[in-house]
């Protein structure tokens, strides 16, 4: 019996390493990106939708059509912002992109917002003076 | 001696090694969620009998070894999931050894059965926790698995010719 190491044996050994490195590469990468903060979107208050904020979301665009009218919700480079409204002024298109936590774009006409909320749980105090 | 009878006492200490090599493991933390995760030393004696007395025989040790680390640790749950393992790693390495023995040597056949375990162990807890998270950890498995049967694999070399003498020897 021959007491050496093939090279098939080596070649495995190095596909099996690559790829386990390269898998948990990626699920860690994919953990990090989606945990901590989402899109909150609320009419009258009442939140009626989540959406990930990830680049992921890029290009995708989330109609809301509801009996105030309609707006529509865009991501662009892991932010996201609203690129239609029929509401009369329209402040809510000319808002910048938003992506921290607690940022918001609101449509008052439409009783629409956009709100960047953490998992963690967002309702602590925004601010803590001592 | 009856050659049947000294056959069968061959597989019955080979048995009972395997036996105490993974009840040594049982007690070796994991830390992974995957009930039954080990080591997976005990593949040096499988495979190791798997070459010397055949793919049938190989088989039948790693079942015994199964059933009976069930009993002596008592821990059921995990029996289904490691036997699930130990099945596909068995038969694995019984075909690569019987194929693809030329390109692969010794190393290869049993990282490949370290693989067919993992694997296998790791398709069924998910598909009985109806969990396909648990997918994630088939990387991590992997490469232990990678790290332990390259050397039982080295080991392999050496118990084979030493049990083939002494089975052989009159």
């Amino acid at each position: 019996m021959q007491k050496k190491v093939n090279r098939a044996d080596k070649i495995l050994i190095l596909i099996l390493l690559v790829a386990s490195l390269v898998a948990i590469y990626f699920s860690i990468n994919r953990a990090r990106q989606k945990s901590q903060v989402y899109v909150s979107i609320q009419v009258d208050g009442v939140e009626i939708d989540r959406l990930d904020l990830s680049k992921s979301m890029d290009g995708q665009d989330k109609v809301y059509k509801t009996k105030y009218g309609t707006n529509v919700v865009s991501f662009k480079d892991g932010q996201v912002y609203v690129s239609h409204a029929d509401c009369r002024d329209k402040i809510c298109m000319m808002e910048k992109p938003i992506s921290k936590k607690n940022e918001m774009i609101i449509c008052l006409p439409h009783h629409f917002v956009v709100e960047i909320k953490g998992f963690d749980g967002g309702d602590g105090p925004d601010v803590m003076v001592k | 001696m009856d050659s049947r009878i000294r056959r069968m006492i061959f597989l019955a200490i080979l048995t009972s090694l395997a036996l105490a090599i993974s009840l040594i493991e049982h007690f070796f933390p994991v830390p992974l969620p995957i009930p039954g995760a080990k080591l997976g030393l005990s593949n040096m004696v499988i495979l190791s009998t798997i070459v010397v007395f055949g793919g049938r025989d190989g088989l039948l040790v790693a079942l015994l070894k199964s059933f009976l680390l069930m009993l002596v640790t008592g821990s059921v749950t995990g029996f289904i999931y490691s036997l699930a393992g130990s099945i596909v790693s068995s038969l694995v390495m019984i075909l690569a050894h019987k194929f693809w023995m030329p390109p692969f040597s010794l190393v290869g056949v049993s990282e490949l059965g370290a693989l067919g375990h993992n694997t296998a162990q790791v398709g069924v807890a998910a598909l009985v926790l109806e969990n396909k998270g648990i997918f994630y950890y088939l990387p991590i498995l992997t490469l232990v698995g990678v790290g332990t049967g390259f050397f039982v694999g080295l080991a392999c070399n050496y118990l084979v010719s030493h049990l083939d003498r002494v089975f052989r020897k009159k």
